[in-house]
């Protein structure tokens, strides 16, 4: 049996939405910019695409801007932020994605002041640091929706408070977050978010960026001057149409996925139990659907991952010995909270998806007792 | 389900390692590695009439490690102490069909174990005593536990070391890496983990330079 369990580093391409894109493809493969038939076909299809995102998330179409992923649209709203204010201080998570957090070493090179909030044990954001933080000159706030990791949800809508009060702009990285849940730009009050396909059922290569009408912001890639001259490169019809189809599925099924992950993350529960001596990471309660961080007493993470894949079940595991160093060995997210040493090497992450089954996910658990069970009986940690 | 990167018998090895656990009352036992930089490896020892009469291990490491520690014990059961000394990583990276490049260095630590632990046994039971000259080979010997992870080779094999000085307990050693090595950092803590548990040195300079 086959079960893949790692959504949340990609997942695979809805069905219905694989069909439409090999339909599209084929059929309407016009450049939106050209003025022929196909041109203006291919526009019609990118524009409709553009009210659809921006009303799921109750935004103004034009506030929608296409990019080629996650990546690339953090990079958009934190530089493209910058490039239009004159302030040198921003401030994100310590436990923000690569995207985020490697474009703020970048800026930090630069001369930017950049400040790093820490996370309590929940993976939570320390508000009260951020608040004695924000000063006269920042710039921005960055801080992801959903952690990419242990789930964690952040409370945007009082960062954003804090940030209005002081005219500090927010950016979101809402990567995780897209499609699984509710997300209502207004309600939360933020300046900027990313989003990318990938991460909820559409295809590889297309996300979106979502910046506020009125947000000073400066172009960061310079061409043709596509997508109100914030993303110039002939726009990606088909991954954009794509990603708004896998959007809407998303969007229809939410409470039914929902539903379904709150019942296979008990199936789950019920055999950690049967396990012991293992933690969840992150928040109990504010926390993305379909996630699990799980961390196991003397388990090497590797171990199990390759463990669980050698028998068909695809998970992540935030710690390697590639690296053979005690820095690199485990994630920045997992130091963050705290974990205790001897559960820290021990994580792996479950990210359920829309196809999978209760009887896979009860082959995985019984499958994860097997693994971690013989695993301990071979082990010699001693910390 | 196959994982590509492994050979067969990797995989089976560490699906059903041989000679997993612990032995009362061994001749000789060692523990190697550290949990925290994922990986350790424990091998136990009996030895009778000068054979290894039986041998285990105990592992917190990965697939690669796993299979290793498990090939290892397979191939030094039975032999003599002798034998078993001259066995090397590349016996047993060999007796596997190879691993991928990243995971060659955790085919050393199982063989570590075994010499750690026949060392403990002639020690022990034989009263030999392990005097170590420390010395220019000595260190080099010690750096060829060093593994490149990009190609699979110890970084003496690889000619990464370009000079090695030790002088008044000081080890001085120039390294030659491109700019853009992603695995420079590793390879440097590592280099200093091994260099500085080497008794009677007190200093290590790494130099990194290109040629």
């Amino acid at each position: 049996m086959m079960v893949y369990l790692d959504n949340s580093a990609t997942s695979p391409i809805h069905p219905e939405v694989l069909d439409f894109m090999y339909d599209f493809n084929k059929k309407h493969y016009g450049n939106a910019s050209s003025l022929h038939f196909l041109g203006l076909e291919a526009k019609d299809y990118l524009e409709n695409a553009r009210k659809k995102i921006a009303a799921t998330i109750n935004a103004e179409p034009e506030e929608i801007i296409f990019t080629s992923g996650g990546t690339e649209a953090d990079n958009l709203c934190i530089l493209g932020i910058l490039n239009a204010s004159k302030k040198k201080r921003i401030i994100t998570s310590v436990i923000e994605h690569e995207a985020v957090l490697e474009t703020f070493k970048h800026l930090e090179e630069e001369g930017y002041e950049v400040i790093l909030n820490p996370v309590d044990e929940d993976g939570v954001i320390d508000l009260k640091y951020l608040e004695d933080n924000i000063n006269g000159d920042t710039a921005l706030i960055s801080v992801m929706l959903a952690n990419n990791e242990i789930g964690t949800l952040q409370p945007m809508e009082k960062i954003c408070d804090l940030a209005e009060k002081h005219g500090v702009m927010v950016h979101t990285d809402a990567v995780q977050a897209m499609g699984k849940l509710k997300i209502d730009v207004k309600e939360i009050g933020i300046d900027a978010l990313s989003a990318s396909a990938h991460k909820f059922f559409g295809p590889k290569g297309v996300g979106f960026a979502y910046i506020k009408n009125g947000t000073p912001i400066k172009n960061i890639i310079f061409g043709g001057g596509h997508e109100r001259g914030l993303r110039s490169g002939t726009e990606n019809v088909p991954g954009i149409t794509a990603m708004e189809k896998a959007l809407e599925i998303c969007e229809e099924n939410r409470e039914e996925y929902s539903v379904k992950y709150e019942k296979f993350g008990k199936i789950i529960k019920n055999t950690l139990e049967e396990i012991g001596n293992y933690k969840l990471n992150g928040h109990m309660k504010k926390r993305v659907p379909g996630t699990l961080s799980i961390s196991f007493e003397n388990i090497n993470g590797e171990a199990l991952m390759e463990m669980l894949s050698m028998r068909g079940i695809a998970v992540s595991t935030a710690s390697a010995c590639h690296s053979h160093s005690k820095e690199e060995a485990v994630s920045h997210v997992l130091k963050a909270i705290n974990i205790d040493e001897k559960f820290i090497y021990g994580t792996i992450r479950i990210a359920m998806g829309i196809e999978n089954t209760e009887e896979q996910i009860k082959y995985f658990s019984d499958t994860l007792k097997e693994c971690v069970l013989s695993l301990r009986e071979m082990n010699d940690a001693d910390w | 389900m196959a994982v590509i990167k492994y050979t067969e018998k990797v995989i089976e090895h560490f699906k059903n390692p041989r000679n997993v656990g612990e032995i009362e009352n061994p001749d000789g036992k060692a523990t190697v590695g550290s949990p925290a930089c994922g990986d350790q490896v424990s091998v136990f020892l009996k030895v009778e009439s000068g054979k290894i009469s039986d041998i285990k291990f105990l592992s917190y490491g990965c697939a690669s490690n796993i299979a290793t520690g498990s090939i290892v014990t397979e191939l030094s059961k039975g032999k003599t102490v002798e034998e078993a000394k001259k066995l090397t990583w590349k016996d047993a990276l060999e007796e596997l069909g190879g691993l991928p490049p990243v995971k060659v260095h955790c085919s050393i630590l199982a063989i570590d174990g075994l010499k750690a632990a026949i060392n403990d046994y002639e020690e022990n039971v034989l009263g030999i005593k392990h005097e170590k000259i420390v010395d220019e080979t000595f260190i080099l010997d010690n750096l060829k536990h060093v593994i490149y992870p990009k190609t699979g080779e110890n970084i003496i094999d690889a000619k990464l070391v370009k000079y090695l000085k030790f002088e008044d307990s000081e080890i001085y050693l120039e390294i030659s890496f491109d700019e853009t090595d992603v695995y420079k950092q590793n390879v440097l803590e590592e280099i200093h983990e091994h260099l500085n548990e080497i008794p009677g040195v007190e200093k290590v300079t790494v130099k990194v330079v290109e040629y």
